[in-house]
């Protein structure tokens, strides 16, 4: 049901891209978007999973990382001043390489995980409500989209990158939902 | 264009996770559910033009 959905909001935000509207002053922006953030991979590791030689991963602690990636994208917008609709790319890497021990295994474990973010996003700017002569206005912000991501684990005998036994990927995917605030510059749509 | 912005975000469907190479995971759809309730917090910088 949710792929169908965002297949029509994508459908939506397309005909809005591609057909002029003539209500309003409008105008195309190109973004390049960076930041940090939570990432939903730090669960992950609680995963049970066997190796080739059976042995069983345990779980592993979630509380000795820091569940933090940083992430770079481009954004595509069509503005008719107050809304803006438009579609976003974004590439996020797990900042949280770091090596989990497993007393009763004898292994580390390195896991580190990137993401990869495709959506659509609507967007309501508060600038008519606003009488002063600001520089920045509050907007509020929808966005759905997908993630493709991929979790990399390096099992070592030591915690070196040359003893390295065995090595996997655990591959999810999800959906998401995302509400966004921010400040926005008006004065490109005046 | 100058936009700071903060978002929040939650995963509303995840797909079974795939695991490459021969190796097997143990009650994956018990931990699927799990990690569908995870909250996101992301907070950036857009710099844009028009074009």
């Amino acid at each position: 049901m949710w792929i169908n959905i965002v297949k029509v909001l994508f459908l939506v935000s397309c005909s809005l891209l591609l057909t002029p509207h003539k209500a309003y002053s409008q105008t195309t922006e190109v973004g390049i978007w960076s930041g940090f953030g939570t990432n939903n991979l730090n669960s992950l590791r609680i995963i049970p999973a066997q190796t080739l030689n059976g042995k069983t991963i345990s779980k592993l602690s979630t509380t000795d990382s820091y569940p933090i990636n940083y992430g770079i994208g481009i954004e595509l917008n069509k503005a008719y001043q107050v809304y803006t609709f438009g579609v976003f790319f974004r590439y996020e890497k797990s900042g949280t390489q770091k090596a989990y021990y497993d007393l009763t295994q004898e292994l580390y474990y390195d896991q580190e995980g990137t993401n990869l973010v495709f959506g659509i996003s609507g967007k309501y700017i508060l600038w008519k409500q606003q009488h002063s002569n600001l520089k920045l206005y509050p907007y509020f912000s929808f966005k759905t989209g997908t993630s493709f991501s991929e979790l990399s684990y390096r099992e070592k005998q030591e915690n070196l990158n040359t003893n390295i036994v065995d090595a996997f990927d655990i591959i999810p995917k999800y959906s998401l939902l995302s509400l966004v605030s921010g400040l926005k510059q008006i004065k490109d749509l005046l | 264009m100058i936009e700071p912005n903060v978002s929040f975000f939650i995963p509303l469907i995840q797909s079974d996770y795939k695991i490459n190479g021969n190796h097997k995971l143990d009650n994956a759809s018990e931990e699927n559910n799990s990690d569908s309730s995870f909250l996101g917090l992301r907070a950036g910088i857009t710099f844009g033009i028009k074009i």
